[in-house]
């Protein structure tokens, strides 16, 4: 039987490969290439694409049907074979998007006060209901999370590689699921700072570091996981950050920013709230002369 | 206090099973803490230093590490033993491959199978349906109920069990729903949004949610109540306690209500629980006059289209105007055009409806433009039809009434008994216009353009022989990501004629303006 | 809960029309799809009892007692003695038989013909004819075996003056009992009563029970859980395969007997009698079975059934929460394998008390582990562990104590619950044999039959009746 890929989203596939299946769930399976031992999803088409995907328009079947873990995978000239049942993927139709963030600028004029509330209180109303038990794990996870993001920020501000490696290791591998919420604040973050050219001008050696020490410090996280903060340090995201970048350095009306922070906010079960948090705390570096009190910086009041 | 730790390899669970799993450890009697998480470094030092852990281990990125205090070790040993079951695919004293060939011949059976089941769908016979959905909710489980011929004391009954335990009980006679954004029974594909519907009409439902969708909104959730819902007996009760549902979820900021009108001692309890909601909402008690409603959060709309425009712009944020029908210079100038080709004598409409809901309003929505409107569930009693397989002046049928569905598919399903009927009232010469809807979505006909076309080439045809014109006006219910094809649909009933609208309510008012412009 | 639904991802149980299924898969959802038929015979106000029952706390609660009660049981074979001298109550001129209550008028052919040689064994008449007036005089107290802690196959006879194996469950300090299997052919639990059958009694009783009564001294006590896991092992399923069983018992006997005080010539003819009955241990196994059962009975709320039982025209069964009331209806036909020269016309309907094997959970529910027994469904091994499995849906547990090689040595199925047999219509699979349906000619095949529903209609709706609103 084969199965025709919908699309495939940047950085490509190699264009051959020998993979195993690593992990399945019902709407995505993580593929292990040999060779280099990276990770590849394949996801069921939905309105919301990551990096380095293929997806399938699978509707009678689940992943679970299809794939099982172990079963080996190879890949040749647009056509993935299954081993065992013999099934095959055609990707030579697929339509490619692209993931990679495009050099937006965002200035303080554009990201106005209107979006910074209005982002601040989606985000207030959307994690209130996270934690449905205040438990003691919960809140000390809250307060690691919090106090990490607020030392992103500074270190960023001072241009303190040593407080941002700090950072960084505090926050790599610190929550629960697939993707850590740590991992996904560093992913919306890393998204947020490539907006502002000025700083992206004034901190190239910071930078550098920052983005070295980042990948230093992969191994400390799960395999799937260490694929999105990478694709992240090379400029690539899921079309659900690129479309809000887009839409608020394009000028586009309030409601639409609106809908597209919303849209970023389904993903996983808190993903999406950490990386709007990550990208929060990015963006608001472009008011750094502000960022004084830590009244602004309690960007985590709605947590509690 | 015991501890017990254990490191499973390379076990890759989302955090939603993995907090369920914790929540439901905890539960257990004896044990004070669970949790499952990955063991990095980092997670093992909030893991000590939220007193889960004792002491320090190796950090594992890629394995699971699970971690269960309790009273004694007895007590833990064995919720780690859960733990790890529930983990792990069901170690079963059966193999795989009997399971699957016993058949589950009950919800408990089948809860073995899955047991993350949260909603059953019944759709039994009603002398059982009852009996299926106690069973379910016993377990736990919400329940959607297609079934009617359901007793009233059953569903009292019923609805008394699900109010007391929190549970939803949709039904009887509830064939749409929208959970969590999948389409339940006769359901459109909608976008997921902020607006949270609750109906006690079918289609009704659909009609608002498509028409949300295809104005740029979102729906959170879809509720239906059933047909009875709001009569004195039951009292509102599952309306109530979907607005109640609505209100405490953060993901809805705008409430819509849809159903006929209450009678005054609902109407009243349910307006009452709409003011607590602590958010806007929208009622369009269908062909009720919208005055009667007020409360400082609640808005009352005219039509179910009003009540879709209405929910999209305060979810929004935006005021909402009610938009006057005289305003609408589109339609005025379209039924002037329409009326091109009439020969006297031809004066009335003809609706063939397969959704009750769509009847329902258009018989009101035409009563108050061009007087008496037969029916087999006529709006006025005088107005019953005396034959409803003769239709005699304005008359507007639901074909989904049980004397026309007796041992036939629904007419959303198949389209025989309507086509037959368009015949039939094209070859009577005092027929003008004859109204359809057409519903789409999971549960309808896969493709109802191509059912229906040829019917109304047919009627065309026959009344031009007769040197007559005949007007067909419709309204597609439905959205782009429903399993038929929209837009083709639209394309093909407009290729053969048919004058389309935007919703239900838009079609009345055309069909009421062509009428009118006739006389005038 | 609701707004719990809300954050959940949908998971569908579909009771109904398929297409709504399909619907769902379509959309991505996740559905099962429930294979359903209307159950309890499609009585609307039986199924709403039935529903009132379902996950009900306080029968879930009760039911996990009435199961850790039933595992807890110990029986042990410890004596033998006269039925009149132990069994609790025994009136003078009181006959107990098997299955539900049940008048002379009403009873078939083998019951009567069993009755009337008891009559003659204890002297209460000396003819034939005498013994069958005495019977339908009125004068003799009929009572099913249950109501004396006792079980018996077939015909289930017991008279006062009848030996009975005396089972003593040692956690409850309870005691059930039996009779002694007199053998196959023209035996007087298949209704024969001539000069032969009352002879063979009258040797058991006289030489028989005091030699078993002697050995069981020695011994002490036999461990009989243990017994019958071995035996579950090795072939045999307790109801209506006993032959390993019965030689791991008379390993044991054959010890305690040749270290007692009775004469050599006594212990040849016991030894004979009892190495030629491969059906020796059947009535032991039955009276360990209803010692495991009692346990579990009594408890107030639960829906375990604690005891089937048929008297051949009607089918019985007792619930743990409603104490003693029995529900019954007509006994089924069996369908089987019939010894040659006989066929479905000869035979009489279900009969005997050995159906208190399947109620603890081995006989028909051990099937997966008898492959010979398979022979008489008719079918291939295949098929008799297909049964047992089944009954794993109608179960309260897992009984761990005896478990299977078939199903990878997982423990049986163990104590039905009513309403999963209402709920799912599977009914509990009995192994039995058949008996001819004239008096006295004997065995004629065996094979399968279920316990039928109606029985445990009942049971749901009068339990459901006792639960406040």
């Amino acid at each position: 039987m084969t199965i025709y890929a919908y699309c495939h989203t940047t950085p490509q596939l190699p264009s051959a490969f020998d993979a195993k299946v690593h992990s399945v769930f019902n709407h995505a399976v993580n593929l292990s290439l040999q060779k280099t031992n990276h990770i590849t999803t394949i996801l069921k088409a939905t309105d919301i694409l990551y990096p380095g995907c293929l997806c399938l328009k699978e509707t009678t079947r689940t992943f679970r049907d299809i794939f099982h873990p172990g079963q080996l995978v190879s890949y040749n000239s647009g056509k993935m074979i299954l081993g065992e049942t013999g099934e095959r993927i055609d990707t030579s139709n697929a339509k490619l998007i692209d993931c990679k963030l495009a050099h937006l600028t965002i200035s303080p004029s554009q990201y106005s006060l209107t979006i910074y509330e209005m982002l601040s209180a989606l985000m207030q109303k959307h994690i209130t209901h996270r934690f449905k038990n205040d438990s003691k794990l919960q809140i000390q996870l809250q307060i690691k999370l919090e106090y990490g993001l607020a030392c992103l920020i500074t270190a960023v501000i001072e241009q303190d590689n040593a407080l941002a490696l700090n950072a960084i290791r505090q926050l790599v591998a610190l929550g629960m699921g697939l993707t850590p919420s740590g991992d996904d604040i560093l992913v919306g973050f890393l998204a947020g700072l490539r907006t502002n050219q000025e700083l992206i001008a004034d901190h190239e050696t910071f930078l550098q570091k920052f983005t070295s020490d980042v990948l230093l410090l992969l191994n400390h996280t799960n395999v799937i996981s260490q694929q999105y903060l990478l694709h992240a340090v090379n400029g690539y995201f899921s079309t659900a950050i690129i479309a809000l970048l887009t839409a608020i350095s394009s000028g586009k009306s309030i409601t639409s920013i609106e809908e597209c922070a919303k849209k970023l906010l389904t993903i996983g079960h808190t993903s999406g709230v950490d990386i709007l948090a990550g990208l929060f705390g990015a963006l608001s570096i472009l008011y750094k002369s502000h960022i004084i009190s830590n009244k602004q910086f309690s960007i985590f009041n709605h947590w509690r | 206090m015991k501890t017990l730790q254990r490191l499973i390899p390379n076990l890759y669970r989302d955090s939603v099973s993995l907090m369920q799993l914790s929540e439901e450890i905890q539960s257990i009697e004896g044990i004070t803490q669970a949790s499952a998480i990955m063991a990095s470094e980092n997670n093992i030092s909030l893991l000590l230093e939220s007193g889960l852990l004792e002491s320090s281990i190796e950090p594992h990125p890629n394995d699971l590490l699970i971690v269960v205090s309790g009273e004694n070790s007895k007590l833990v040993e064995k919720a780690m033993e859960t733990a790890e079951e529930l983990l792990m695919e069901r170690k079963d004293v059966v193999d795989s491959e009997a399971i699957q060939t016993t058949p589950l011949r009950s919800i408990q059976m089948s809860l073995e199978k899955d047991w993350e089941a949260n909603l059953a769908l019944i759709s039994s016979p009603g002398t059982y349906a009852a009996a299926e959905a106690l069973k379910a909710m016993s377990l736990g489980l919400h329940v959607l109920m297609f079934s009617d011929n359901v007793s009233y004391e059953d569903e009292v009954m019923l609805k008394k069990y699900s109010e007391k335990h929190d549970l939803l009980f949709m039904g009887p006679d509830c064939g749409t729903a929208i959970i969590n954004g999948l389409p339940l029974g006769f359901a459109n594909v909608v976008k997921q949004g902020n607006i949270g519907v609750v109906a006690a009409a079918g289609t009704g439902l659909q009609q608002v949610t498509s028409l949300i969708d295809r104005k740029g909104g979102g729906i959170s959730q879809a509720i239906g109540t059933g047909g009875h819902d709001l009569s004195a007996k039951v009292g509102g009760i599952t309306m109530r306690q979907g607005i109640r549902a609505l209100a405490a979820d953060s993901k809805t900021d705008v409430i819509v209500l849809i159903s006929k009108p209450p009678s005054p001692s609902v109407m009243e309890i349910v307006l009452e629980e709409a003011e607590k909601a602590g958010k806007p909402v929208v009622i369009n008690f269908i062909g009720a006059d919208p005055e009667v409603i007020s409360g400082n959060n609640l808005l009352g709309v005219p039509t179910l289209e009003a009540a879709a425009a209405a929910a999209v712009n305060l979810a929004l944020g935006e005021k909402y105007e009610t938009p006057r029908h005289d305003d609408s210079s589109d339609l005025k100038g379209l039924a002037e055009n329409l009326v091109a080709g009439f020969i006297p004598g031809q004066a009335f409409i003809r609706g063939l409806f397969s959704g009750g809901t769509f009847c329902f309003e258009a018989m009101h929505l035409l009563g108050k433009n061009i007087g008496p409107v037969y029916s087999n569930i006529p709006i006025n009693p005088d107005w019953m039809l005396k034959d409803v397989w003769n239709s005699y002046r304005h008359t507007a049928i639901d074909l989904g009434d049980d004397l026309f569905t007796q041992g036939r598919p629904h007419p959303m399903i198949d389209f025989r008994l309507r086509n037959e009927r368009i015949l039939q009232e094209a070859a009577d010469p005092e027929v003008a216009v004859i109204l359809l809807d057409i519903v789409l979505g999971y549960g309808s006909n896969m493709d109802p353009a191509s059912e229906i076309i040829p019917a109304i080439n047919k009627a065309h045809t026959l009344a031009k022989n007769s040197g007559r014109h005949l007007v067909f006006i419709a309204s597609v219910c439905g959205t782009e990501s429903d399993p038929q094809n929209l837009h083709q649909q639209e394309y093909s009933l407009r290729e053969a004629g048919v004058t389309l609208t935007e919703s239900n309510a838009q079609a009345a008012f055309l069909a009421a303006d062509v009428i009118n412009n006739i006389k005038g | 809960m609701i707004n719990k639904l809300f954050d959940e991802q949908l998971h569908v149980i579909n009771i109904g029309l398929g297409s709504f299924a399909d619907s769902i898969t379509e959309a991505g959802g996740s559905v099962t799809n429930v294979d359903w038929k209307p159950p309890a015979e499609g009585s609307h106000d039986a199924g709403i009892k039935l529903a009132k029952t379902v996950n009900h706390p306080l029968i879930e609660a009760a039911n996990k007692k009435a199961f850790s009660q039933f595992m807890g049981a110990q029986p042990n074979l410890v004596g033998v003695e006269l039925a009149k001298n132990i069994l609790p109550g025994l009136g003078e001129h009181t006959l107990l038989h098997a299955g539900p209550p049940i008048q002379w008028e009403q009873m078939c052919g083998p019951m009567k013909g069993a009755i009337i040689g008891a009559i003659l064994l204890e002297g209460w008449a000396k003819t034939h004819r005498e013994a069958e007036e005495f019977a339908r005089s009125g004068d003799i107290f009929f009572a099913p075996c249950h109501h004396y802690g006792s079980v018996g196959p077939m015909t289930g006879i017991i008279s006062p003056s009848m030996p009975v194996w005396v089972v003593r469950d040692e956690v409850n300090d309870h005691m059930t009992f039996s009779n002694m299997n007199e053998g196959l052919g023209k035996v007087l639990r298949f209704g024969a009563n001539d000069q032969g059958v009352l002879e063979r009694l009258a040797w058991m009783k006289e030489v028989l029970a005091p030699a078993m009564n002697a050995a069981l001294k020695v011994l002490v006590q036999v461990e009989l859980k243990p017994l019958i896991a071995q035996a579950l092992h090795m072939g045999d399923e307790c109801h209506n395969r006993n032959v390993a069983a019965s030689s791991l018992l008379f390993k044991k006997l054959a010890i305690g007997l040749v270290r007692s005080h009775i004469p050599e010539t006594q212990i040849k003819e016991v030894f004979d009698f009892i190495a030629g009955n491969d059906h020796f241990f059947l009535n032991i196994s039955m009276a360990a079975c209803k010692s495991m059962l009692d346990a579990a009975h009594g408890v107030t709320g639960s829906s375990l059934v604690t005891a089937m039982s048929r008297n051949g025209v009607e089918f019985g069964i007792r619930m743990s929460g409603t104490n003693g009331t029995w529900y019954t209806t007509p006994a089924p036909m069996v369908d089987g394998l019939f010894f040659s020269g006989y066929s479905k016309n000869d035979a009489a309907p279900d009969i005997g008390d050995s159906s208190i094997t399947e109620t603890a959970g081995i006989g028909g529910f051990a099937m997966a582990g008898a492959p010979a027994i398979v022979q008489f469904v008719g079918g291939t091994p295949k098929d008799a562990i297909a049964y047992t499995r089944e009954m794993f849906h109608i179960t309260q547990g897992i009984n761990g104590s005896f478990t299977s090689p078939s199903l990878n040595f997982a423990g049986l199925p163990a104590l039905i619950d009513a309403r999963k047999v209402v709920d799912n219509g599977i009914e509990p699979v009995i192994n039995t044999g058949i008996a001819h349906k004239d008096a006295g000619v004997g065995q004629v095949g065996a094979g399968v039959t279920h316990a039928p529903m109606a029985c445990f209609i009942q049971a749901v709706n009068a339990l459901s009746d006792t639960l406040s609103d």
